[in-house]
């Protein structure tokens, strides 16, 4: 079994056959992350595309330090990051207490869903607020780590995801409610 | 709050380990950026963008290019200002036929025999006209010898240009930049025509 420094010491080769073993290894979780962010298919492809070029070009700068799988990952949401930016259209920072919050039976309802549908969800929100919402409830990054990524403020950051869940949740309830039972 | 919470959570859990196999063109398009098919460009441009690899490659043409230059610049300085002299041999009114001129390179013409070196022959064909090539500029001494068994020839003598039977009276050419045009008449032969 071949180790994984052993693959990316043959990728910094440009080894063709090794670029391919490492993609395919990375390539079903990375157009998973990919979906995401994309508003369609084709698009997650372009994001994944640009997302491996970035990340064979950048290659000689992983240390081994960490995980490579989430160091790829990481370099995979700049690519989606970067592919969006020109599109996001952040409106003025407003302060919270203008978001509106929506109160909801969060019961096991939402453990019923499929995960398609629960794509279907992030895909329908607007780029700007299914960006901020993989970043912060999946990804993990903090608003201020957000801001700084894309370039706006932690505060409108943080209202952005405040309408991104306040729009899930309305189409959580929709689709409970033509559920029958 | 509780609620968001839960959201978020849920979602996490839920695409923690999502994953979906991207169609097939994905890798074919990626490899095709990471290892483009080579263009067909100029020969000169595959010269100079031929990879590192090919540093002895790369060298053995340069060596070659450069002998080829330099091979150019040798033959044109032996050859390329050089010129034709031409011409006919007559006996009498008609064309001399059959015979060999002789070419002398004269270096001082005060000193004529010291001076004077063959430098070229050329066959006089049927119709009597001859071609040196490739003559350097300078100045030279033109001899026409008919040949012994042609029944035209044989009242004629080996003369030198223009219609001389001596050296010493033989006429300078001049060759410099343009071809000459030059016509031997040969000396007749008068002991053999009292005959």
């Amino acid at each position: 079994m071949i180790s994984e420094k052993e693959i990316v010491s043959l990728c910094l080769k440009n080894d063709v056959r090794a670029q391919e073993f490492f993609y395919r290894l990375f390539a079903g979780k990375m157009f998973g992350v990919c979906l995401r962010y994309a508003g369609s298919i084709m698009e997650a492809e372009d994001i994944l595309q640009e997302g491996f070029i970035r990340v064979f070009k950048n290659l000689h700068h992983f240390r081994f330090e960490g995980s490579l799988e989430g160091w790829v990952r990481r370099t995979m949401v700049n690519s989606a990051i970067n592919y969006y930016k020109k599109q996001l259209r952040f409106k003025n920072e407003i302060g919270l207490n203008e978001a509106i919050t929506f109160a909801t039976n969060m019961d096991d309802g939402l453990s019923k869903l499929a995960l398609d549908e629960l794509l279907n969800i992030i895909h329908d929100l607007p780029v700007g607020y299914r960006t901020v919402f993989n970043l912060y409830a999946i990804e993990g990054y903090t608003h201020k780590e957000i801001g700084a990524l894309l370039g706006i403020s932690e505060n409108t950051s943080k209202s952005q995801f405040s309408r991104a869940r306040n729009a899930i949740q309305m189409a959580l309830g929709k689709i409970k409610s033509e559920r029958p039972g | 709050m509780e609620d968001n919470q839960y959201l978020e959570n849920k979602f996490r859990e839920a695409f923690k380990n999502f994953e979906r196999t991207p169609p097939e063109d994905t890798w074919k398009g990626l490899r095709s950026v990471l290892h483009p098919e080579p263009r067909h460009i100029g020969f000169w441009a595959g010269i100079i963008q031929m990879p590192q690899n090919s540093r002895f490659l790369r060298f053995t043409v340069g060596v070659a290019a450069i002998a080829i230059i330099l091979f150019l610049i040798i033959f044109w300085i032996a050859y390329g200002d050089h010129r034709a002299i031409r011409g006919h041999a007559y006996a009498g009114e008609s064309r001399l036929s059959r015979g060999t001129a002789y070419l002398f390179k004269v270096e001082d013409r005060s000193i004529p025999y010291d001076s004077v070196r063959h430098y070229s022959s050329a066959i006089v064909n049927d119709n009597g006209s001859y071609k040196f090539i490739n003559v350097k500029p300078g100045k030279y001494l033109l001899r026409v010898v008919p040949e012994s068994t042609a029944f035209s020839n044989k009242n004629y003598k080996p003369s030198w240009y223009d219609q001389h039977e001596y050296t010493g009276e033989a006429h300078l050419i001049e060759l410099k930049s343009d071809d000459l045009e030059i016509d031997v008449h040969l000396v007749p032969d008068s002991a053999r025509e009292r005959k």
